[in-house]
């Protein structure tokens, strides 16, 4: 066996081995913090808890006048078309903003106030800000609001209002 | 029989399953590309605040230039290429380094843009590029049979997780997550939400079936070889059905590129 080859099979041991140690959670975050290129992964596979409800992003627009617009919501849910077990293409926009909704409604569920220039909160303002709108608006505000095809629960509930910001 | 034994030819096969993950993943990047401008869901502006070191000096510039919409879907178009050269290759030209490299690069790179949107599809399709990738520096006969040994100890890690985390809730184990699950829309499907939600007894054994398979799974590189088949083919079916009800895609094809390797280590294992 070649210097080389043992070197490779020691990279991948060391990497499978990485891959076994993020699940002790005395290690996870310094194996994250030096996982730049995303090598190590985190299966879930909706477990131990999944979504079990859908996020939705509204808008409201302030006008020059004082006068507010009614609540929009952005990018709603679509009935999945039947082939998208082959093509998909939508997932991507519903799974990035499922992540980033994800990531603040964490923040308002553990009752912290929320940081204004957390990423979720700007990537969430910088997208309502950027939608296309017949009438120039001087100011928006986001709402999150969470909904269940479940009868039985309560729908829809809101989880957070933003301040309106200037545009 | 002859090729499915050779390591080679079993690398490739893995290579081309994921390349068609690959493929589909970044086709419905550029068909979904306004997701990617600077207002959209995953602006690069706005991610690449996530550190330092992603806006800031040669890294910053480097990336800047490179993650910035509207170049960044000339990156996608690089994945989109390569990823279909992987699959149309013949088989000797799969696992080359010189596909494999740039494919590594702008693989990275692009998931370097955004932790937003990304699922487990792409997590194991990377896992199996970057493997490959390794392998290819350097194929002798070891090093493919230690890259196949990972990508199948990878795939078996990926299930056993996923069961013993569902094992440990409760919801899993009696059934309620499952109709829950299936009632969203974003990976819902109405009608079977609202079969499980009224046959708890029905929710309840499908979800025990599933947490039992995945923690199982791994018992496919110790189980005697004609079991592993049968087993594998379950995972496809698994993966059919859950592109079919939940709209994961491209998890079928990440997925199942695992299994050319767990059949090969199953077939050849060093004890």
């Amino acid at each position: 066996m070649t210097s080389a080859a043992i070197l490779l099979i020691a990279v991948f041991t060391l990497w499978l081995a990485a891959s076994v140690a993020v699940y002790v959670p005395a290690l996870r975050r310094p194996l994250r913090s030096i996982d730049i290129f995303m090598l190590v992964p985190t299966w879930k596979f909706f477990a131990p808890t999944p979504g079990q409800r859908d996020m939705h992003l509204l808008y409201q627009d302030r006008y020059e006048d004082g006068a507010t617009a009614l609540w929009t919501e952005v990018q709603p849910m679509r009935q999945r078309p039947w082939f998208a077990f082959a093509w998909n293409p939508d997932r991507r926009a519903n799974k990035g903003l499922f992540d980033i909704v994800q990531e603040l409604s964490v923040i308002i569920e553990a009752g912290e106030q929320v940081q204004e220039f957390t990423v979720p909160y700007l990537g969430l303002l910088t997208h309502v800000s950027c939608l296309p709108r017949t009438t120039k608006p001087v100011a928006t505000r986001f709402l999150l609001m969470d909904s269940s095809g479940n009868a039985r629960q309560p729908d829809p509930k809101p989880l957070f209002v933003s301040r309106f910001h200037d545009l | 029989m002859t090729s499915f034994s050779d390591p080679h030819v079993i690398a490739a096969l893995v290579a081309k399953l994921a390349a068609v993950s690959i493929l589909i993943s970044n086709v419905e990047y550029l068909f979904a590309r306004r997701i990617l401008t600077d207002g959209g869901i995953l602006s690069w502006p706005v991610a690449s605040l996530r550190h330092a070191w992603l806006i800031s000096g040669w890294t910053g510039r480097l990336l800047g230039c490179l993650l910035a919409y509207p170049n960044v879907l000339v990156l996608i178009g690089c994945r989109v290429a390569l990823a279909a050269f992987v699959l149309v290759a013949p088989l000797s030209l799969t696992c080359t380094p010189w596909i494999l490299l740039p494919l590594s690069f702008v693989t990275v790179a692009f998931y370097m843009r955004s932790n937003y949107g990304l699922d487990g599809a792409d997590q194991m399709a990377w896992i199996i590029v970057a493997s490959l990738t390794l392998v290819s520096v350097a194929p002798g006969r070891s090093v493919i049979v230690a890259g196949l040994w990972f990508i199948a100890l990878q795939s078996c890690l990926s299930y056993v997780v996923a069961g013993i985390a569902k094992a440990s809730a409760r919801g899993w184990r009696e059934g309620t997550f499952l109709p829950a699950i299936f009632q969203t829309a974003i990976y819902g499907h109405r009608r079977l939400g609202r079969l499980l939600s009224v046959r708890p007894a029905l929710s309840s054994m499908l979800s025990r079936a599933v947490i039992a398979w995945e923690c199982s799974f791994p018992l496919v590189l110790v189980a005697p070889p004609s079991v592993v088949a049968p087993v594998l083919l379950m995972g496809v079916a698994f993966h059919a059905v859950n592109a079919y009800l939940m709209g994961l895609n491209t998890f079928f094809w990440s997925f199942a590129a695992t299994y050319p390797a767990i059949l090969y280590c199953s077939h050849h294992r060093p004890w």
